[in-house]
């Protein structure tokens, strides 16, 4: 088992080496760094970043903004998901609003939310609304493929409906959150660094690869973009481990 | 508690018509026949769970308690999390389970056990709880002999005194709840 894992991790260690190589021959083949800079020149770039206080200020204020957005998302379409089982009406209403916010583009909401709110607060909006489809129609199914017998059983036995939710719902639903978790916040990431490209706000991570863009500075576009999945990585990691400590507390 | 079933179907298929079940309530009663017969189905009418039929039962039970043909288990938490889900009083719970031979597997997850085990799980969950009638139905299914006996004499001891009903199409089960009474269906 272990070797097995060891022999998992050296190949995607293998792989991602194998792409850096790849990287850095067509950075030589090319020859001019405002197309493509090297692996090298990004990561001195990126070590002279990390030495300045604005890389700081600029990680947490994204950071701290999509994380908002996402919780409060979280919180609200679980929600959401919760009325839609338990009233028809509540159900019809919202399916169209959940379609809609689907299909839009970020692009048009980002320019109508900006009609709304200071862009300070435009990746808060941008990332509650991208992921609440995702999670509203998940924790739906999830709750909507709950064992009919183990309800059937759960009123025989008088459960209240704390323990059923408890005892029930919840370890049912688990399988589902985790998928809408991590489906939902890769792309709160990118809805929200995407929005804030766009609506620049100042101090973010939007407003340095804009102009790392606008400056044509290519090695720090390179570097913010290795910096914003890095941190979507270990956000994805964190936050699926902290749904996986729930779960297993739950089930204890 | 009597039940006149006028009539109960599934779609085309007529179940009982014009039938009559007298359940004592001083005595151990058990509904046998095979496989089909519509054993579970007059068990779900006359615990209250089925309502669909045409006809009336006098003296439903108030507060029935069943264990189901499955386990009807939640096999994500533990064994421990499945009793505490019907009642809080863990003490009662670890009592019951060491008593059927589960003492060790109160933290274990109900999907990584037995077939055996997750049946003496069912069995002692409804251990748990207040009843004023039992419903079993195939209670001993997937046990062995010995599984099989002390489970029977726990159900005995918390059924003492109360009216209890066993669906079964094993006679020899009969014995090992001191039933008396015997409705043949089919």
């Amino acid at each position: 088992m272990t070797s097995t894992i060891q022999a998992s991790k050296a190949a995607r260690a293998g792989a991602i080496a194998f792409w850096l190589i790849v990287w850095e021959i067509a950075s030589l083949l090319i020859g001019e760094e405002l197309f493509l800079p090297s692996p090298l020149a990004v990561a001195a770039r990126l070590i002279v970043c990390i030495g300045d206080g604005v890389f700081w200020t600029s990680i947490l204020f994204t950071l701290s903004r999509i994380l908002i957005g996402f919780i409060l998302s979280l919180l609200a379409s679980a929600a959401a998901a919760v009325l839609s089982y338990r009233f028809r009406l509540f159900s019809i209403l919202a399916d169209p609003l959940v379609r809609i916010i689907r299909a839009t583009p970020v692009a048009s909401i980002v320019i109508l939310v900006l009609v709304w709110v200071r862009s300070r607060n435009l990746s808060v909006v941008i990332s509650f609304l991208m992921v609440f489809p995702i999670i509203y129609t998940n924790i739906l199914e999830g709750l909507r493929n709950t064992d009919r017998d183990l309800l059937e059983a759960a009123a025989v036995y008088r459960m209240t409906a704390m323990r059923k939710a408890r005892y029930i719902y919840f370890p049912s639903l688990m399988p589902f959150i985790e998928s809408a978790v991590s489906i939902s916040l890769g792309l709160a990431w990118k809805s929200g660094i995407a929005a804030e490209v766009i609506g620049l706000p100042s101090g973010s991570i939007g407003e340095r690869v804009y102009e790392a863009k606008i400056y044509l500075s290519t090695p720090d576009l390179f570097a913010w973009t290795v910096v914003i999945i890095v941190l979507a990585f270990i956000f994805e990691h964190v936050f699926l481990r902290f749904v996986k400590l729930i779960a297993g507390r739950a089930a204890s | 508690m009597k039940a006149f079933i006028d009539e109960k179907r599934f779609g085309e298929k007529v179940i009982f018509r014009n039938a009559v079940f007298d359940i004592p309530r001083n005595c151990r009663t058990a509904i046998l026949g095979p496989s089909g017969c519509g054993k579970t189905t007059l068990m779900r009418m006359l615990s209250g769970l089925d309502h669909d039929y045409a006809g009336h039962i006098d003296g439903l039970p108030e507060l029935p308690v069943v264990l189901f043909q499955e386990d009807r288990l939640s096999e994500r938490i533990s064994v421990m999390s499945n009793m505490m889900a019907v009642s809080p009083d863990r003490r009662k719970a670890e009592r019951i389970l060491a008593d059927l031979s589960l003492g060790g597997e109160g933290r274990s997850p109900v999907h990584e056990l037995s077939g055996g085990m997750k049946r003496r799980v069912a069995i002692a969950r409804i251990l748990m709880l207040d009843y004023d009638w039992l419903f079993l139905d195939e209670p001993f299914r997937g046990l062995d002999d010995d599984s099989k006996r002390r489970a029977a004499a726990l159900i005995g001891e918390s059924a003492e005194g109360k009216p209890l009903v066993l669906i079964t199409h094993d006679r020899d089960d009969l014995p090992l709840l001191g039933v008396s009474s015997v409705i043949e269906l089919g």
